[in-house]
């Protein structure tokens, strides 16, 4: 027997030990926001067990996600990514017999609590889907829309509001779309590309000045030169914001995210950075979900 | 090995299905056709009641029972008399027998009647822009002002209508024209010369003018069509906030369950209902319960009622229809339902919405049992004032008119129709317009 495998009890701790708590890259800077670095992550679920009706769907999973880092959620299709993801900010508030038990707190407060009002939430972390859904309205209506019913902006800037105008300018230049559609901000969004209309979506959830922006297989359905361009405003966004993927396509996964975590069947088996994951997963079956052999 | 070439079966079956497709295609063309055919026909049907005259009016010429030398005269006598180039300025100047006194022309003008005087000058002068003698001749206003002053003086002669000649019929006596006497017959067979064709036209009079209940001539749609116009104004004014209101609320917040099951099936049902249950339903609940008579407001609630069903049915199938990802789009970005649903749910389901609209306010628009049944009366003196007013509707007027025996009140009925149908188009027009709006804003 080889010194180098363990034994099963032994890998089966380390399993769980490095599902808990993040290796910490030792080059990446932690920029925080106007806050003292707190050791409290951004988002994190505890135990978390999400269920349709009577079958489950996420069966205790314990995850966190840090600020200013993207971490992505990969694995094979049916795992449970998606439905994980809209948990995090109740958009599966919309499905009838959903049973969420656990925890799952943003900055130490629990989402799910009576009192929280699921609305306020969206506002602090926003939402790409998968499909581009842009508003049938023109492009400015389309990013101008959240602020200006949420009372943050409003056209002169007056009454402690931003100015619609330049928000709406700044978001399109997060998402990288400025410059294509800076002259045509009157014209409708449904005539965009797929990849524009996807940025533009982008655009429009950075607009509400989020805290964390959840992103649902935002490439999945776009070339690979839209999906270049996204992954990289990916990289300037997670300064501002924290960012959590959902993705089948581990290239994607590879080349774009800082922490992995990787679901089978609803269950956690791996939660590392990104580097650990790919080159050196612990578990046998991310090695080999990451190689190819399954999934 | 056989003959038999790999296609040869697709082939058969290709042959086959093209036909069958061909079959299928023309069947649906002919379909398209026959009912267009239906359509062309009703209209045509209509309109061409318009094109022959109802009636026939012969212009009587009179002289007083005190003339006692004429009793004809031939069209170009009359000429002579009437038209400003005529030479006749006395009696005597037609025919030597008779007086050596001036001849005193009377006749009447109606100001607003352009027409009937061209009438009378075309076939006096052979030209309708000719002019009428002015010299010793009076014009009044009214038949009436011509009869009196016929009967002042025996070598007067004058034209009225017939209907104040039979008033006065034994006082004057009517000259026969070019040998033909001024009697009915004559004028029915068109043998009197200056006998005028009658029809309905769809002109300004008619549309201002209240129905008039003997001369079909004179009748007119103003008090129905307001009528209709309130009846349809308020109808849609009710019946559309509560159909969207219910839409929304059956689509968006209501469980999905047994109990909105129940409902749906419910309204489904009520859509069936034939209109004039409505109508006892309205005059039990609207006009004795609520004690609002038979009052516009009445008519309208009752209307709502009727129509309700297929706007709330049409709208939900509209709501539906929007994709949940604009929903989902909406709410994460922190707006609650009702933003979502007012903002992007409902001007996405517009189209859709207005077509229920559209479709059943063009009902509303002819429904007349159950308004009978309300209190539309037949006879209203005057155009509805407000909610409360009583009222009269344009089907109404047409099945009434249609019942009638006197010449000219088919014919109107027709020409009410006519009205009915492009006050139709024109609410169609303007609720297309709003759709197609929406739809280009859509796309």
């Amino acid at each position: 027997m080889n010194e180098s495998t363990p034994t099963a009890d032994q890998s089966a701790a380390e399993a769980v030990k490095a599902a808990r708590t993040p290796a910490q890259p030792a080059e990446k800077q932690v920029a925080a926001k106007n806050k003292p670095s707190d050791t409290a992550p951004v988002l994190e679920c505890r135990d978390a067990v999400i269920s349709y009706g009577s079958k489950k769907a996420i069966k205790g999973v314990s995850l966190s996600f840090t600020e200013n880092m993207i971490t992505a959620i990969i694995g094979p299709s049916g795992c449970g990514k998606s439905t994980l993801l809209r948990c995090l900010n109740r958009m599966n508030d919309f499905i009838p017999n959903i049973g969420i038990e656990g925890q799952i707190l943003y900055r130490g407060h629990d989402l799910y609590a009576p009192d929280v009002d699921a609305v306020e939430v969206r506002r602090h972390i926003g939402m790409v889907f998968q499909k581009p859904n842009p508003f049938p309205k023109t492009i400015f209506q389309n990013v101008a829309w959240g602020p200006i019913i949420n009372g943050i902006a409003s056209k002169d800037g007056r009454g402690g509001k931003k100015n619609l105008a330049d928000l709406v300018e700044q978001s399109l230049q997060k998402a990288g779309l400025w410059e294509e559609v800076k002259d045509r901000l009157h014209e409708s969004g449904l005539a965009l590309s797929g990849g524009q209309q996807q940025r533009l979506c982008i655009a429009r959830a950075l607009a509400m000045e989020p805290d964390v922006l959840l992103m649902d297989e935002p490439c999945s359905a776009l070339d690979p030169v839209s999906t270049a361009r996204i992954e990289d405003s990916m990289h300037e966004l997670k300064k501002e914001y924290t960012i959590v993927i959902v993705t089948h396509n581990m290239q994607q996964a590879a080349r774009a995210s800082d922490l992995t975590a990787f679901l089978v069947d609803g269950e956690l088996i791996e939660f590392n950075d990104t580097e650990s994951v790919f080159r050196h997963p612990k578990e046998k079956r991310t090695e080999d979900y990451v190689s190819g052999r399954f999934g | 090995m056989s003959e038999h070439s790999p296609w040869q079966h697709s082939a058969e079956n290709l042959t086959r299905r093209r036909r069958i497709s061909k079959i299928f295609k023309y069947t649906c063309i002919s379909m398209t056709v026959s009912a267009l055919v239906l359509v062309a026909v009703l209209i045509l049907q209509v309109f061409s009641q318009g094109l022959s005259p109802y009636d026939y009016e012969a212009t009587p010429f009179i002289v007083s029972n005190e003339n006692t030398f004429v009793d004809a005269l031939t069209m170009d006598q009359l000429q002579a008399i009437f038209s400003a180039e005529g030479s006749a300025r006395k009696w005597s100047d037609l025919n030597s027998n008779w007086p050596d006194e001036y001849i005193k022309i009377y006749g009447f003008q109606r100001e607003y009647d352009e027409n009937a005087h061209k009438f009378i000058t075309e076939k006096i002068t052979g030209d309708r822009d000719g002019s009428l003698k002015q010299k010793d001749a009076t014009y009044f206003e009214y038949p009436p002002q011509v009869m009196n002053a016929l009967l002042d003086s025996p070598y007067a002669i004058a034209y009225v209508d017939p209907h104040t000649y039979s008033r006065n019929r034994s006082r004057v006596k009517a000259l026969s024209l070019d040998g033909v006497a001024y009697t009915p017959e004559n004028a029915d067979s068109e043998a009197y010369p200056v006998t005028e064709e009658k029809f309905i036209f769809v002109d300004w009079d008619f549309l201002t003018s209240p129905p008039s209940s003997h001369d079909a001539g004179e009748t007119g749609v103003y008090i129905p069509l307001i009528g209709t116009l309130w009846l349809v104004a308020l109808t849609a004014l009710i019946s559309v906030p509560l159909a969207i209101g219910s839409a929304i609320y059956l689509e968006e917040y209501a469980k999905q369950g047994r109990i909105s099951t129940f409902i749906e099936i419910n309204i489904s049902n009520l859509a069936g209902v034939p209109s004039i249950v409505y109508g006892i339903l309205g005059l039990a609940v609207f006009y004795r319960t609520f004690g609002l008579g038979n009052s516009v407001i009445t008519g309208a609630l009752t209307l709502s009622l009727l129509i309700l069903p297929v706007v709330i049915t049409a709208s939900r199938e509209a709501i539906r229809a929007v994709p949940q990802s604009l929903r989902h789009a909406a709410l994460a970005l922190g707006s609650n339902r009702w933003q979502a649903i007012w903002y992007h749910v409902l001007p996405s389901a517009l189209p859709g919405v207005m077509t229920g609209i559209i479709l059943s306010l063009s009902r509303a628009i002819g429904e007349t049992a159950p308004l009978i049944i309300v209190g539309a009366a037949i006879s209203v003196t005057s155009a509805p004032g407000g909610p409360m007013s009583q009222y009269s509707i344009l089907p109404l007027s047409i099945y009434e008119w249609s019942d009638r025996q006197e010449p000219g009140f088919a014919e109107a009925a027709a020409a009410a129709i006519v009205v009915l149908l492009v006050v139709l188009l024109l609410l169609n027009g303007i609720a297309i317009f709003i759709r197609n709006r929406y739809q280009n804003k859509l796309s």
